[in-house]
């Protein structure tokens, strides 16, 4: 059965865009122009996953309120906010508010058909097979990839709170640790259509922040400045 | 310098000072009034006293009785009294007597002759006074207690009384001071008994003088006879024992002889009855005879001198200092001593024995005038009978001059002073409110030019014109700020905006490839794919820089090992590495300096200014990245030869939006290169300077970075 896919974006231009992209990819999507039709449309369904945009119509902060309502009604609920709104707090507030990830635009169709299915996996073996354990694991070191549900572990903790682009950044890098990768490496791993050396170092500083909540000493992500990073684990 | 520079500048203090200068001119001109009255008011009085003479002359015209010779005898002098004012005490000294100082007897061998002596007789109330100076070249005074009092100088004097008896006293003194009194024999050497010396019946006084001596006296005029008789002479003893002793006689010892007594020419009753009913408090009206003996005398010129009473309080001294201060103001910078105006007086006097009218006036002190009128009184045939002479001094006019100026300046100088203070005040408050809001405007822009508030919160609310010149300051503040915000939001505003409508284009575009494209169309997407994503690329550069300052708040500062940093990066620049030429070099002569900094955010720094300097380097010419340290500081520097930079352009260009590169060329740039080195150099504590370099020409941009103290 198709998995079913609400998107809710007040430009018609893009939500027919990613509507059509995402059927072509065999979902069944229902679309929504504003927050009032899709907080009535989604409380008498469940979904398996949200699309949301931040800015819709006049409310700056539709994205957000939508978010909160429908995390009330279904907290397991997979919600990926797709916006124009980059900023770092935005960022950080969409995740605190139990957002799944937070992708800005403008987005490779690929790439947000790609991230739909992460999410939808990711949902379907943390409900399903949360004990099964038996999906593929790659261990460098100290750290453990969880490559089926996208979860990175140190020292046998779970990295809480990576994000899919943070995942993705992280698996790039351990590849071949020891060498350096380049920003423009990294950047292809972001899976965008354009992203700049300053954005690949917030993501490297946000991934050692997660790690160092688990491990204070953790260094394993060397700067290599003015080319790029590289993984050492010694 | 500017033209405006060069203007002289007046402090608003200084101009209420000015003004203040301006209102003395106020007090000035009630002073001009006032003088102008006073020379109004002693015309006035001139003339009155010219009228008041005329009078005195017709009342007088024809009055042989009152002004008839007295009945003495030729062998007889008659010593003539002066009617005296003001305080009279019998204290040797002669102030009381400085009016009559020429008229004073002169007896002996001559005037100025080593036995000469000379009398004046002077009456006031109910008393005679006499003063007798005498030259002595050695004076020899009585010894206590010895029996005779004839053995030193003394004055003998007689007084017949009404029964024909003659009384003899003898005035001898022991030191200068108070003399003793003594009534005598006949011998005039024995003394019968003394008038008791707390007695004031008859007082006398001797003061030595360089040539002799001078004895001052007082006795009641009932002493006298009624023909005003009296003896008086004088002693000379020029030895201890007595030896050498004779008389300066003016009357003879012998009484003898009537005519060794002189008359006392006193005034006449009459005259003097007629002239009371014209007294006036400020001038003196004198009759004299043909042979200018006062024959009557009414009132006084100068009103008696008050005590100086020493100030008590701060308010009685202050106005002790004005009191000073106007005496000084109006003194008379010349005047006549006594004597000089006594020869003045005799000219007017001589005048009118000439049976002339005839008027003066001469300065008697530093703030007295005297005006005088003199005028012959003649008989029924024309033939001289006396003279009037009326004297009246300006004082009492000065007096209420200086009264009326005293009340002026008082009043002056209290309004001046409140008026002083009150601009004072209001100019320093004024000058106050503006400072404030000077200090204000100058602190609402940040060093680098950037405004930190949106208005203006001093004077805003006054409702004068310091308070409309604040509302339409703040207004432009707001406005100035507005515009910033606008400037520095811009970035991100576009890229919201451009985002959504890009982001339909690339899915669209991503779509229609889905859909499959005919033959040879697939370039025309890939081409419009390309542009997109440099439009994506600028979209995201503008945001970058605009969310940078946010975004710097996320970031902790560590330690840094800067020199590592600095020798990684230009290692990882030079394409040499890669295969290339390299372009960038490194100087440092240092070992190690730590900065508490963000590597990524020093990279990011590092990235700007050696695109920079790529963009305006010669072609072909290095680049160098230089580190060195200098006392709590260290100091990045990255040189490239080349263009100087337009001095008008370096102070702004560390500004949002500022770029000096010309439109189209090359890449897009929008002027946020420098922004964002200027906003990571202050986030570490630092600052950032661009220098013009010569020979060779380039430019060198300086950070300063405080280092880490390990």
């Amino acid at each position: 059965m198709a998995k079913h896919i609400v998107i809710v974006e007040d430009d018609r231009d893009q939500r027919d865009n990613y509507q059509f992209a995402l059927e072509q990819r065999g979902y069944r999507v229902t679309v929504y122009a504003g927050k009032d039709q899709a907080e009535v449309g989604l409380k008498q369904q469940r979904p398996d996953l949200v699309i949301l945009d931040i800015i819709m119509d006049d409310n700056i902060d539709a994205g957000f309120q939508l978010c909160a309502a429908l995390l009330k009604i279904h907290p397991d609920l997979p919600v990926l906010f797709l916006t124009e709104r980059v900023g770092e707090i935005d960022r950080i507030l969409g995740l605190r508010m139990g957002a799944w990830d937070y992708q800005p635009k403008p987005v490779s169709l690929d790439f947000l058909a790609e991230k739909v299915a992460t999410l939808i996996r990711l949902s379907d073996i943390r409900v399903v097979t949360a004990e099964t354990d038996d999906q593929k694991i790659r261990n460098i070191g100290h750290l453990q990839l969880l490559e089926e549900s996208r979860q990175a572990k140190w020292r046998n903790q779970e990295i809480v709170g990576i994000t899919l682009t943070e995942f993705r950044m992280i698996e790039a890098l351990t590849r071949r640790p020891g060498n350096i990768l380049t920003y423009d490496t990294l950047a292809q791993a972001t899976h965008q259509h354009y992203v700049s050396n300053n954005t690949i170092s917030t993501h490297i500083r946000n991934i050692k922040r997660k790690v160092k909540k688990i491990d204070a000493q953790f260094d394993a992500i060397k700067s290599e400045y003015g080319m790029g990073y590289r993984w050492s684990d010694n | 310098m500017s033209s405006a520079n060069r203007r002289p500048r007046f402090r608003l203090n200084t101009q209420v000072l000015v003004f203040a200068l301006v209102l003395i001119s106020i007090p000035w001109l009630s002073y001009r009034f006032v003088a102008e009255t006073r020379v109004f008011m002693i015309e006035g009085q001139t003339q009155a006293q010219e009228q008041l003479a005329r009078g005195i002359v017709t009342l007088f015209q024809g009055r042989d009785d009152l002004l008839a010779e007295l009945p003495y005898l030729d062998s007889q002098q008659v010593v003539f009294s002066h009617p005296l004012t003001g305080q009279t005490k019998v204290d040797g000294y002669t102030n009381e007597w400085l009016d009559f100082q020429l008229f004073a007897n002169h007896f002996g061998s001559g005037e100025g002759s080593e036995d000469g002596y000379s009398l004046l007789l002077g009456e006031k109330d109910d008393r005679i006074f006499g003063l007798v100076r005498i030259q002595d070249d050695k004076t020899v005074l009585r010894t206590k207690g010895t029996p005779k009092l004839d053995l030193s100088d003394h004055l003998r004097l007689t007084l017949p009384d009404r029964n024909g008896n003659e009384r003899r006293l003898v005035m001898v003194a022991t030191n200068a001071g108070a003399m003793e009194v003594w009534y005598v024999k006949e011998d005039w050497a024995t003394p019968q008994y003394r008038s008791p010396s707390s007695s004031f019946i008859i007082k006398a006084v001797m003061r030595q003088l360089v040539d002799g001596y001078l004895v001052e006296f007082a006795l009641p005029k009932y002493f006298l006879n009624q023909r005003q008789e009296f003896g008086l002479a004088v002693a000379d003893v020029d030895s201890e024992d007595g030896t050498m002793r004779h008389l300066k006689t003016l009357v003879g010892a012998d009484t003898t002889v009537e005519s060794h007594f002189n008359l006392l020419a006193m005034r006449a009753p009459e005259a003097h009855k007629i002239l009371s009913s014209l007294s006036r408090s400020d001038s003196q009206i004198v009759i004299y005879d043909n042979h200018l003996q006062v024959r009557a005398s009414v009132g006084q010129v100068s009103p008696p001198q008050s005590e100086q009473i020493k100030p008590q309080d701060v308010f009685e001294r202050i106005q002790s200092w004005l009191n000073q201060g106007l005496d000084w103001f109006i003194a008379i910078p010349a005047y006549l001593n006594p004597v000089q105006a006594a020869s003045q007086e005799r000219d007017l006097l001589n005048r009118a024995l000439d049976k002339k009218f005839a008027s003066g006036r001469w300065h008697k002190g530093p703030t007295e005038q005297v005006f005088a009128v003199a005028a012959p009184i003649a008989d029924q045939e024309g033939e001289l009978l006396g003279v009037v002479l009326i004297k009246q001094s300006t004082a009492q006019i000065l007096g209420l001059q200086k009264q009326a100026m005293e009340n002026i300046a008082l009043l002056s100088l209290s309004t001046m002073l409140v008026i002083l203070l009150v601009l004072l005040l209001f100019s320093w408050r004024q000058a106050m409110r503006i400072r404030r809001l000077g200090r204000e405007a100058q602190q609402i822009v940040d060093p680098d030019g950037r405004l930190r508030t949106d208005r203006l919160h001093n004077e805003t609310r006054a409702g004068d014109e310091i308070g409309d010149l604040a509302r339409s300051f703040s207004g432009v503040v707001a406005r100035l700020h507005e515009h910033q915000e606008f400037m520095s939001t811009m970035p991100r505003t576009l890229r919201h905006e451009v985002n959504n409508p890009l982001n339909a284009t690339m899915t669209s575009l991503e779509n229609l490839q889905m859909h499959g494209v005919a033959e040879g169309q697939q370039r025309y997407i890939d081409s419009a794919q390309r542009g997109l994503v440099k439009i994506s690329a600028i979209v995201e550069k503008l945001a970058d820089a605009a969310n940078l300052e946010a975004a710097l708040h996320e970031d902790e500062l560590e330690p840094l090992n800067l020199l590592h940093l600095l020798q990684t990066y230009v290692h990882h620049q030079n394409p040499g590495t890669l295969g290339g030429l390299a372009d960038v070099v490194f100087e440092s002569d240092q070992q190690v300096i730590y900065v508490a900094g963000v590597d990524y955010r020093i990279e990011q720094l590092l990235d700007k200014l050696l695109d920079n300097a790529r963009d305006f380097r010669a072609d072909g010419s290095l680049i160098t990245v230089r580190l060195y340290q200098q006392e709590y500081d260290c100091y990045l520097e990255v040189e490239n030869n080349g263009l100087n930079i337009p001095l008008e352009l370096i102070a702004g260009m560390f500004n949002s939006m500022v770029s000096a590169r010309a439109a189209g060329a090359g890449h897009a740039h929008f002027g946020l290169g420098l922004y964002i080195v200027r906003l990571i150099s202050q986030f570490h504590g630092g600052s950032v300077s661009a220098h013009n370099l010569s020979q060779p020409e380039g430019v060198m941009f300086r950070v300063r970075l405080p280092i880490l103290l390990v």
